[in-house]
């Protein structure tokens, strides 16, 4: 006669119940903190690409940046989201080159408690300007009232070139007051003529943007 | 190795969907936030469907950011509901530009001054998609003109550069010229 055996049930000890119950709560808050962790990097980068961009928006010449769809209309989302965010107002990309510098030419964030020179060359037959503002895009206070220099307003060398100077103290030639801002971003505009401009020109126009060299600190 | 093992694929996999999923919303509701545009800024101060000649930008006076100081500008916020309107323009020399803007920034319309001689711009912007005519932004941007582009609202702006104190006198007389004026259709 065949035997059976049977087991007794064995209730699980404390010990193991409150492994499986850790171990639930474990994989809760991991899964919780991914999730979280996953939204703030979602938000950071969406904001960092619309408010600084990317290479998916964004052409760099040395320490200017170029959107290069900005006011098209067949414009990238991160272009589009950084007019709507930013309020600038921007000639588009077909009509004008707009380029903006946050550091100076080895890569240094610009900031007003440093002297800058800014080596220009000549831009035969093309209107330009050179604006500075502070991080949030407000003209920075000054005595001279002075804010821009354009190809009108600049006096440049014999030879077409120019250099314009940022600085606190004041200094002879095109020097433009930068004192007590912060953080500093450049905008560097040059128009189009009238008839377009072709894409080699294009290129030679990009390789003609100023060098920003930082001089001093104090 | 062990390292891999180590590595829930699955919390990774979840938070690679997450993160992509919520930078693809935040990118379009950025998009779609119309309320900080420069034309919700300029059409909250300015009359509409009327060319306004602004003051010179100085910190005082910016109206939007990073507006920049090289130039004076007029600014017309436009609205056709019902009917066109009409542009008129002189760019007399090199630096003088007259935009059209959507809402969202789009430029519709730009043209350039030449150093050759002076442009005038005859703009006509109506309301309805069906009875564009024909312009692009890249649409040849020269001679005096008279043309048509579709825009339900929008914004113009003209823009005169600033060549220094002998010459804001005729820069300001040249802008003065400028016009946007309701048109019945």
């Amino acid at each position: 006669m065949a035997s059976l055996e049977l087991k007794s049930y064995e209730r699980p000890s404390a010990l193991a119940l409150v492994r499986t119950v850790a171990a639930i709560i474990f994989r809760a808050v991991s899964l919780i903190a991914a999730v979280a962790l996953a939204t703030g990097v979602g938000v950071w980068s969406s904001r960092y690409m619309i408010s600084r961009g990317s290479p998916l928006s964004v052409d760099s010449y040395g320490p200017w940046q170029h959107w290069r769809a900005l006011g098209r209309e067949n414009a990238d989302p991160y272009s589009k989201a950084h007019l709507a965010s930013t309020g600038k107002l921007r000639i588009s990309a077909d009509s004008a080159g707009i380029f903006e510098a946050r550091t100076d030419s080895q890569g240094a964030r610009l900031h007003s408690s440093c002297n800058y020179k800014i080596d220009g060359a000549s831009l035969p037959g093309l209107w330009w300007s050179l604006s500075v503002f502070d991080a949030r895009g407000r003209l920075i206070r000054n005595d001279a009232d002075r804010y821009t220099f354009t190809a009108d307003t600049i006096a440049p060398n014999p030879n077409g070139s120019y250099v314009v100077t940022l600085g606190r103290d004041a200094r002879p030639g095109n020097w433009i007051p930068t004192g007590g801002a912060g953080r500093l971003v450049l905008v560097f505009t040059v128009l189009d003529p009238a008839n377009g401009l072709s894409d080699e020109q294009r290129v030679e126009r990009n390789k003609r943007l100023p060098v920003i060299t930082r001089e001093s600190c104090s | 190795m062990n390292l891999f093992k180590r590595i829930d694929w699955r919390l990774l996999v979840i938070f690679v969907l997450v993160a992509v999923i919520v930078h693809i919303v935040a990118t379009f509701l950025a998009v779609n936030d119309q309320r900080g545009t420069a034309y919700a800024r300029l059409a909250n101060v300015l009359p509409h469907n009327t060319m306004t000649i602004v003051g010179p930008v100085d910190t005082q006076q910016a109206l939007l950011p990073y507006l920049s100081p090289d130039a004076r500008y007029a600014f017309c916020p436009f609205d056709t509901a019902d009917r066109a309107m009409r542009v008129h323009a002189l760019l007399p020399d090199l630096g003088w530009t007259v935009g059209v803007y959507a809402p969202d920034g789009t430029n519709l319309y730009f043209a350039a001054a030449s150093s050759e001689r002076e442009t005038t711009i005859n703009l006509s912007i109506i309301p309805a998609d069906d009875r564009f005519l024909g312009l692009s932004s890249e649409a040849p941007q020269t001679g005096d003109t008279d043309q048509t582009i579709a825009a339900p609202k929008g914004f113009i702006v003209v823009r005169a550069p600033d060549r220094g104190d002998p010459y804001r006198t005729e820069t300001q007389s040249v802008l003065e010229k400028a016009s946007c004026s309701v048109r019945r259709t």
